[in-house]
């Protein structure tokens, strides 16, 4: 059984596009850490409802708080907020390595059929560049890999093998005419996407579905509909996508506002009205230390991880991590897109909901209602929605634990992969200059 | 499995750090709750006034007199002006056990016209700003008289979105929408401004708007037409609203905040019926 798991994890890893996916998140996880540190410090230290600024009052005593604000807002834009730019560009230059075509022309290629497709055609003012920024963020890194790799295969099917001793002048310039076809098609693939892309959104399709998903995930609540839409919400943030339930939905969730109208009246929470919803159970305990329970994770890795690069990534995320900003550790193991990991991400959360269904069930802790600050660790998520319940505290410490034991077996098994990956490389004796 | 030494440390550590913000956000969340469960459960529901161009904050002292002289509730008075650089003073006061006290707002430029209806309206913000904090209501009432009423509709679209704090009523007295404009044809930039705005009005809003008139069609003052335009903003995003034409005896613009219908139109619409009283008449009744 288990080598027929890691047998399985070694063709996944050697699949090309896995393969070109891995060593583009490489090259994008320093811009997303940097992105990551700037969004903590923006949203949990200088923002109004920012868990850390208000725990130390930082609009009381620091001068230009606001002005620091949008400084760290900016790193976060430049790094972070174009990260699918950045991956549309990076995996067009691996995919086109790893054809053997030319990569730099490759790379710059993608970058500029991404721009193409985000660019929109301005209205009124017509000396501004505009570009939709929804897609150059996060949540168009979907896209940028695809374009990337699209890209990529162009350069495989319309141009011959390039030559990588090929560097002075004029045989440069060769070399750059014979990228011209496929530069011409990817561009003219690129236009053409962005047209329909344009009038997708002209007709709000992508706002329609996001906006119908968001309105029911706010109307429903009750066990089942919750276990949906955080399924969903797993699902989406696996490919990097935001769901129903990535942003906090307590402002606008009737049920959430119910309860707490509920809660100020009565001045107790074990009769509220909706016991369970997105708050009392994903806020509360799926998300226990971030979108997939990530936290428990990183704590597995620093446990039994054995390789450096591995237990290096956990100490560099942890921080963020624990603030519920988990992107670049997602990019950095890779656990976006990665069909090994897609089983607990999805699952040890639901696990965290059921039991938590059951301990608010039999009245073991009591709902959380209260507002909770922006950032908040998911740790301390339902400690704080509980009005400060030292039992809910307990609880959540434990189920925190059992995550962790949960995502065990997943580090031991990626890196028993791993591990047969390079002795299989050394094996065949294989020099990949880029490994 | 072995366990790493320097991992076990540092799960510890995280762990430690997380329980080590408990202790202040366990701090932080009593005062938020508390503060929350104070202003949630809130009695106080003031009528907010704003008077018309050139009048002050005493504008309404003869109107609010005759109201308490009607009824046994007496209703209390804050006062309170906001001057040119910000400072805001009050005299008055709202008696402790006073539910729905009066307060009017009144501005020292109370001059006419679109652009000080705008300052005015951002001076009102301010003052409402330091009224919520103080007083922690969470819903109000809201009185305009002629271009207080602008002040208000400017006010309710562009700053009231920024509280938590609920309009229940909206009425205005006499208030020229389009200011001296006798034909709907010819909007000014003001109504075409609020009417471009209007979906921003809160829409569990009531709104009465009361035009007066000694001619057919004018209050002496206001064209009716004028008053009339108010429709244009708010019918359709409010949840309801009412035209009302008063006649007769002090129905000239500046004596409308005296005029006894209106008074009357106060006390049905703007003021909380006395429920207790209310139900003791129907069971009377019945």
């Amino acid at each position: 059984m288990e080598q027929r798991i890691i047998a399985l994890g070694l063709r996944i890893r050697k699949w090309s596009f896995f393969r070109i996916i891995q060593r583009t998140f490489a090259v994008l996880f320093p811009f997303i850490l940097l992105g990551s540190f700037a969004q903590v410090i923006e949203f949990s230290l200088l923002h109004p409802d920012g868990y850390l600024g208000n725990l130390i009052l930082i609009d009381k005593w620091l001068p230009h708080y606001r002005a620091a604000n949008q400084l760290f807002g900016s790193v976060y834009m430049l790094t972070a907020g174009v990260i699918a730019l950045l991956a549309a560009g990076t995996s067009a230059k691996y995919t086109a390595r790893f054809f053997k075509r030319d990569e730099q022309l490759a790379s710059l290629t993608g970058f500029l059929v991404f721009l193409a497709i985000c660019y929109q055609r301005s209205l009124g003012n017509s000396s501004q560049f505009n570009f939709r920024l929804d897609l150059l963020g996060f949540s168009g890194l979907i896209l940028g890999l695809a374009v990337g790799y699209g890209v990529g295969l162009v350069f495989k099917y319309l141009s011959k093998q390039a030559n990588k001793k090929a560097e002075h002048g004029q045989e440069l310039l060769a070399r750059s005419f014979k990228s011209l076809l496929p530069l011409t098609v990817a561009l003219l693939f690129a236009v053409v996407c962005n047209i329909l892309l344009g009038l997708l959104f002209k007709y709000q399709i992508f706002e329609g579905a996001g906006s119908w998903l968001q309105s029911q995930a706010t109307k429903q609540s009750g066990f089942w509909a919750v276990m949906f839409f955080a399924s969903i919400t797993l699902l989406l943030s696996w490919l990097g996508l935001s769901g129903p339930y990535t942003n906090n939905t307590f402002d606008s969730d009737q049920s959430a506002l119910k309860n707490l109208s509920y809660a100020l009246s009565h001045n107790e929470l074990a009769k509220v009205p909706e016991k369970f919803n997105a708050n009392t159970l994903y806020f509360s305990y799926g998300a226990l230390g971030g979108t997939g329970a990530t936290l428990g994770l990183i704590l597995a890795i620093f446990l039994v991880a054995k390789r450096q690069n591995t237990r290096k990534l956990a100490s560099w995320t942890v921080l963020p991590s624990m603030f519920n900003t988990n992107a670049a550790f997602m990019i950095g193991l890779p656990l976006l897109f990665n069909p090994f990991y897609l089983l607990p991400f999805l699952v040890i959360p639901l696990f965290n909901m059921v039991i938590g269904a059951l301990a608010l069930l039999s009245g073991l802790v009591p709902p959380a209602v209260y507002p909770v600050l922006m950032t908040t660790p998911g740790v301390l998520y339902a400690f704080i929605g509980t009005n400060g319940s030292w039992g809910v505290l307990i609880f959540t410490f434990g189920l925190l634990l059992c995550d962790i034991l949960l995502y065990l077996p997943f580090v031991r098994f990626a890196e028993k992969i791993a591990g047969a990956l390079d002795n299989e490389r050394k094996r065949a004796g294989e020099v990949d200059a880029d490994q | 499995m072995q366990i790493n030494k320097r991992g076990m440390g540092m799960t510890l550590l995280i762990f430690l750090i997380l329980l080590g913000l408990a202790i202040p956000s366990f701090i932080w969340t009593r005062q938020n709750v508390k503060d929350l469960a104070r202003w949630h459960n809130s009695r106080l529901s003031p009528v907010i006034m704003i008077p018309g161009s050139s009048a002050t904050e005493n504008r309404f002292d003869a109107l609010i007199k005759k109201i308490n002289s009607r009824s046994q509730k007496k209703h209390s008075l804050l006062k309170v002006k906001v001057y040119n650089d910000g400072t805001i003073k009050y005299s008055g006061k709202i008696n402790a056990k006073d539910n729905e006290p009066f307060i009017v707002v009144g501005f020292e430029n109370n001059k006419d016209g679109y652009s000080n209806i705008l300052k005015q309206a951002k001076m009102f913000d301010k003052a409402f700003e330091q009224l919520s904090e103080q007083y922690e209501f969470n819903n109000f009432k809201a009185f305009g008289h002629s271009n207080g009423g602008l002040i208000y509709t400017a006010f309710l679209e562009n700053y009231l979105p920024n509280y938590d704090i609920q309009a229940k009523v909206l009425m205005t007295v006499g208030t020229p929408y389009n200011f001296s404009e006798t034909s709907l044809q010819r909007k000014t930039q003001m109504l075409a401004d609020f009417i471009k705005n209007r979906k921003k009005l809160p829409s569990d809003l009531l709104v009465y708007v009361v035009a007066g008139t000694e001619t057919y069609d004018s209050d002496g003052l206001v064209p009716e037409r004028s008053v009339e335009a108010g429709k244009y903003i708010y019918q359709g995003v409010v949840k309801h609203f009412t035209q009302i034409t008063v006649t007769g005896k002090d129905a000239q613009h500046s004596d409308l905040p005296q005029n006894d219908q209106i008074i009357e139109l106060i006390d049905r619409y703007v003021l909380e019926q006395e429920q207790n009283q209310k139900t003791k008449k129907l069971k009377e009744n019945s």
